[in-house]
């Protein structure tokens, strides 16, 4: 998520690699080759080899092992073993979700509520059949408010105020979570954020989160924001560009953002 | 080198990085994405195509997979199943199926690939992270204080 890891042993470079007319000079090198009288593996595979391992894990255990070295460690960090695992199980991946609360149905909200110790987040593998609760800051980050933005390749954006200017981009796998510039002042004039989303621009290599607020008390003004990880910065865009849009109906799926248009 | 069977399927010849020679039809070879590419280059007609990391006894390994999975398009999913399941059992430990992954990796086998690696993460899932830098040999470069802070920061996935 933070920063990123260059790994120079991936499949696809191999093929490539390998596509030249002459393989012998290959520069790949596989460690570990076990020859009859060697019963241990000498030296661990590259981790470019050992993510296909790391990808199918359950959680727990995926967790467990981010202390295994510096390498693994940050590796993880790095997001890219989510990337990985988002498209072998797209469909678990997609399921961080808020379960559990002890409080009636009606103030869930959309998951938007007020924590309490009742409250957990819950990863779910294996097609719903399990599930794991994972451990979020909350403490840490004095949270009096919570609401879930989104979540995509194993990264979660979380707004920790109802004006979405405390965002939380937080990794669960990891433990690791970074809170985001404040977007543009001026938007205390506006109501309620009106739609938003979280999710990864595949064209950029970037995560980004969009916000539309309207003007209170009529709906006429609105403004709207992106995000961009890779600046860590917010841009504005005109309201000419983006179409008016009904509340709360960001949702990214399949690689792109989904929204329902106000008539 | 490029010969045709009786049965007008093309054979290729595979060599090992321990210099063993395997003769295998085309078409089971071609599962293997790198090879399939190699192929299509023309670098089988030029003799044997070297496989400077597979060792033979792993490369043997491969090929029996690979001729399962080309000869069984209509068999029965669960018979593949269960040879599959038989396969990985056979390989026997996590040093054998290590190879046979990172051979599965650098001949671009997907069906074996996840075949091995999900046999190798449910044989870890659970175990301690001690255990598994044994499994493999990884060394731990963290500092007490530093294995004390992410242990501290993930403490629920050690409980």
């Amino acid at each position: 998520m933070i920063g990123a890891i260059v790994l120079t042993m991936h499949r696809t470079t191999q093929v490539k690699r390998q596509r030249n007319p002459k393989p012998k000079t290959s520069s790949i090198t596989i460690t570990g080759i076990r020859t009859s009288q060697e019963m241990e593996v000498k030296h661990h595979p590259p981790l470019a080899i050992m993510e296909e391992i790391l990808a199918r894990l359950p959680i727990k255990s995926l967790i467990r092992f981010v202390c295994m070295s510096k390498e693994w460690y940050s590796y993880q960090v790095s997001g890219k073993l989510d990337q990985l695992r988002s498209k072998l199980a797209p469909l678990d991946h997609q399921l961080v979700r808020i379960l559990d609360l002890h409080c009636s149905s009606s103030s869930l909200d959309d998951w938007e509520f007020k924590p309490s110790s009742s409250f957990r987040f819950w990863y779910f593998e294996d097609y719903l059949k399990t599930r794991t609760p994972l451990s979020f800051p909350m403490e840490t980050l004095d949270c009096t408010y919570l609401k879930l933005v989104g979540s995509c390749n194993g990264l979660v954006c979380i707004a920790l105020d109802s004006k979405y200017s405390h965002l939380v981009l937080w990794n669960p796998t990891t433990g690791v979570y970074r809170k985001l510039p404040r977007p543009d002042e001026g938007t205390s004039n506006y109501e309620l954020c009106r739609a938003f989303c979280f999710g990864y621009d595949s064209v950029h290599d970037d995560y980004k989160i969009f916000l539309t607020w309207v003007l209170a008390p009529s709906s006429h003004g609105r403004k709207t924001q992106v995000f961009s990880l890779k600046a860590n910065s917010w841009k504005k865009r005109s309201n000419d560009q983006t179409p008016e849009l009904l509340y709360n109906t960001g949702l990214f799926l399949n690689g792109a953002l989904h929204c329902i248009l106000a008539s | 080198m490029s010969i045709t069977t009786e049965n007008n399927e093309k054979m290729i010849t595979l060599m090992s990085s321990d210099g063993e020679e395997f003769v295998v039809e085309e078409a089971v070879a071609a599962q293997s994405q790198t090879i399939k590419h190699l192929i299509e280059d023309g670098c089988s007609t030029e003799g044997s195509i070297p496989l400077p990391n597979v060792t033979g006894r792993v490369l043997s390994e491969v090929i029996q997979y690979c001729k399962k999975h080309s000869s069984s398009d209509d068999k029965e999913e669960k018979e593949l199943e269960a040879w599959d399941a038989e396969f990985v059992k056979a390989a026997d430990d996590h040093v054998a199926l290590t190879d046979l992954m990172m051979a599965a990796n650098f001949l671009d086998i997907k069906g074996l690939l996840d075949l091995v690696a999900q046999t190798l993460a449910n044989m870890i899932t659970g175990k301690s992270p001690e255990e598994v830098r044994r499994m493999w040999n990884i060394k731990n470069d963290f500092t007490p204080e530093e294995a004390e802070k992410v242990r501290k920061e993930n403490q629920w996935a050690f409980e």
